[in-house]
């Protein structure tokens, strides 16, 4: 680790306006995430836009603090009204509800606050430990290692979601695809689908971010009852201390499932929705009370808790080393980063590039742990509001900030043409299982995918061997990536298809 | 719908594919590349019911199209060996062993794949009728909500109908009054309260307001009119009934809210 790098980066956090923006994303992440039917992604991708006028430092903070603070803020309403605010929180509702409805909420909420900033803190305090042998593999891989990287990322990611396997590669292809249009910005080609000056320049990813996002979810909340409390849930102030006690005398659990969360958070297309379910079903298998499970464990809570939170760290690790998504929440940071001017890759980590920022965020991320528990303590009596508000509120305005935010960036008519057109075009990819993370990660990606791509084949004279044959160009990771991205995608049809043909 | 969704992208991907042979080389490598990705995958969903009969052609197809590009490039220059070799081969695939290919597009196509389980898991072909059914069971892979089911399916299209809207009044008038239009809109659709829905409608244009303020006054233009309406701060009538200037009032509300 560059010690004075990061001593920088401690001077460049600790003063109020960056301070300020830290409060605010936190807050207004737990906010976004205990509305039932927003989101992180929903709420990271409004707020882009807003941060044009921010310093890119100021910018990436405050989006993962709404980043961070949205993994707690989902749990409010999986505990108060057994609806998760977020995905991440789902298995949080099989203990916190039942706790809630046996009068513990307050306690169930505390935990959750606790577990959260715990798992947050100790994960975080890892990567910064892990961050010189990290640094020194972002270093060592070169261009066209970085277009294989991006490539085995939307493998990846094709593979793990949900659907089949040639609708996530559809998906991340039709995502890639849409960078195309426009002039080639990174390499300066000209390059016109069409002759209308209005698509010179693109189509704007953050456009495509808010579409799929934010109007996508708002359509689809259209179409949905409930998800709000009809009643008042009494939340009592005493079970707050019980809540902290049953989390630090659990450290154990709080460990592992913070791990677990990192581990998994780092897998691209994984993300908190998985790490949240592999935690608590490590929770239950390794107790002594398998069967109390459900039922209101405080253990359940504090694992799934905890492992959401310990998911962000990890989610950065792809982010920030080589721009590939490990979750939704983290594509729209890497569209941050590169709104910004921002390259995810080597230069994120070199002194003289943006190592202090890259350090910067990470203790920005620490801070904001601190500040879930002592906000979200605090405020346990009152989150139940949240949970009582109608979504026929939330659409409209959510629709209009999305209209004003992406309109305001380049005042390009295009720009509201393409978040009504990839609105309506998510709304109907989620519906029949297409993968949103893989066509979000290739719109992030397109870019710089190409760019590596062009240089790659620059370097090789234009052949595609130097991603395949190592003598020729003395590069042993891509072959190795190659045969990797190979064996994801094609490897069990191949297998099927020997097998058919030896019966 | 789903069908509506793969044409789209199947048309676009052709279009995209066959407009980029007019870019130089260097800039048409990556869009042709990906353009053909998409309209081959949108192709092979689009005929997953007969995928045992289309694979074997899609792949003897793409397996001919790569041995005639790469064979001309060698005997032209030399190069283009490798894509020849891949061409000779998915050929050889599609016509010799079309049973198995038709069975592996099959899978490829239809079946989810499960990463941490030892096997993958095998199903029936889904039909048109069957996946809106497994659309609605299955859980999306949304980062909102868990559970994904539309209870009342008017929501979605009048929200979209709604936002079209939206667009041509912003196109006409500009987003500082369209948005609190489309608010009131909204709040007609789902029959809000009026008091809440006065309370609502406020509170988008004084949100609109604050872009217009602080991030964009061209937001108040419409595009293909040119009109840009009086914003409120320049409203004499409004200054000479409240007697006080406008633009601090709101620029306050802008503050409380």
């Amino acid at each position: 680790m560059s010690f004075e790098t990061f001593v920088d980066a401690i001077f460049a956090l600790f003063n109020l306006e960056t301070m300020i923006w830290v409060v605010a994303g936190v807050i207004i992440g737990i906010i976004v995430g205990g509305l039932p039917g927003l989101g992180p992604p929903l709420g990271m991708a409004i707020i882009l836009p807003l941060t044009l006028p921010l310093n890119p430092a100021d910018a990436i903070i405050l989006l993962i603090g709404v980043y961070s603070g949205s993994m707690y803020g989902g749990s409010i309403a999986a505990i108060l009204i057994n609806t998760p605010g977020v995905s991440s929180s789902a298995a949080t509702m099989f203990d916190g509800y039942p706790m809630s409805q046996q009068g513990r909420a307050g306690t169930a909420l505390s935990i959750s606050a606790t577990a959260s900033a715990f798992a947050g803190l100790f994960t975080i305090t890892a990567l910064l430990l892990f961050s010189p042998l990290l640094i020194e593999m972002v270093l060592a891989v070169g261009t066209p290692e970085r277009f294989l990287v991006a490539l085995l990322g939307l493998a990846m990611i094709t593979v793990i979601t949900r659907g089949s396997f040639a609708k996530g590669l559809l998906a991340g292809a039709a995502g890639l695809l849409v960078t195309t249009v426009g002039s080639a910005q990174p390499i300066a080609l000209d390059r016109r689908y069409s002759e209308h000056l209005l698509l010179h320049d693109g189509i704007d990813f953050v456009a495509v971010l808010i579409g799929l996002f934010a109007i996508a979810e708002m359509m689809k909340l259209a179409g949905q009852e409930g998800g709000i409390a009809e009643g008042n849930v009494e939340i009592n102030r005493e079970g707050i201390m019980e809540g902290i006690r049953t989390t630090i005398t659990r450290p154990v659990t709080v460990f592992k499932s913070g791990m677990i969360g990192m581990i998994v958070g780092a897998i691209p297309g994984a993300g908190a929705t998985v790490s949240n379910f592999v935690a608590y079903s490590e929770a239950v298998r390794s107790s002594d009370e398998p069967d109390t499970f459900g039922s209101g464990n405080e253990i359940g809570v504090v694992a799934s808790e905890a492992s959401n939170n310990g998911t962000v760290a990890g989610s950065l690790v792809p982010a920030i080393s080589f721009g590939i998504p490990g979750s939704s929440s983290t594509a729209v940071l890497i569209g941050g980063l590169l709104m910004h001017g921002l390259r995810p890759g080597a230069s994120m980590f070199q002194a003289d590039g943006e190592l202090q920022l890259t350090y910067t965020i990470l203790l920005a991320l620490l801070v904001g742990n601190v500040i879930i528990l002592g906000f979200g303590l605090a405020a346990v009596t009152r989150l139940g509001y949240l949970t009582k508000i109608d979504t026929d509120y939330i659409i409209p305005m959510v629709v209009v900030l999305s209209f004003l935010g992406t309109y305001a960036l380049r005042i390009n008519p295009v720009d509201i043409v393409t978040i009504i057109v990839f609105g309506v075009i998510g709304f109907y990819m989620v519906r029949y299982n297409y993968s949103v993370i893989a066509f979000v990660l290739g719109v992030v990606l397109g870019d710089i995918a190409e760019d590596n791509l062009y240089t790659s084949l620059q370097l090789s004279d234009g052949s595609y061997m130097i991603f395949i044959n190592p003598f020729e160009y003395g590069r042993w990771i891509s072959p190795i990536l190659s045969l990797m991205i190979f064996a994801l995608l094609f490897g069990p049809f191949i297998k099927r298809a020997v097998e058919g043909i030896r019966s | 719908m789903e069908h509506v969704l793969l044409l789209l992208f199947l048309v676009v991907g052709s279009y995209m594919f066959w407009e980029a042979r007019e870019f130089s080389p260097a800039a048409a490598e990556f869009p042709r590349l990906m353009a053909g990705a998409t309209a081959v995958l949108a192709f092979l969903i689009l005929v997953r019911n007969y995928l045992k009969l289309m694979g074997p052609v899609v792949v003897a197809g793409l397996g001919l199209y790569w041995l005639y590009g790469g064979g001309t490039a060698y005997l032209e220059a030399g190069e283009g060996l490798f894509r020849t070799v891949v061409g000779a081969a998915l050929l050889v695939a599609g016509v010799v062993f079309r049973k198995q290919v038709g069975e592996s597009a099959e899978s490829f196509v239809a079946e989810p794949m499960q990463v941490l389980g030892e096997e993958d898991v095998t199903g029936d072909v889904p039909t048109d009728e069957g996946d809106a059914t497994e659309a609605d069971e299955e859980e999306s892979d949304s980062g909102a909500m868990y559970v994904y089911e539309i209870d009342d399916p008017r929501g979605p299209v009048v929200t979209g109908v709604l936002c079209v809207v939206y667009m041509l009044l912003t196109f006409s008038i500009g987003m500082l009054y369209a948005s609190p239009i489309f608010v009131a809109m909204w709040a007609a659709w789902v029959r809000m309260n009026a008091g809440k829905a006065a309370a609502l409608v406020g509170l988008s244009f004084v949100t609109a307001y604050a872009f217009y303020e602080f991030i964009s006054s061209d937001i108040a233009e419409g595009w293909i009119t040119g009109w840009e309406p009086t914003p409120p701060d320049e409203l004499p009538i409004l200054e000479e009934f409240l007697q006080v200037p406008v633009a601090e009032l709101v620029t306050w509300s802008v503050v409380v809210v």
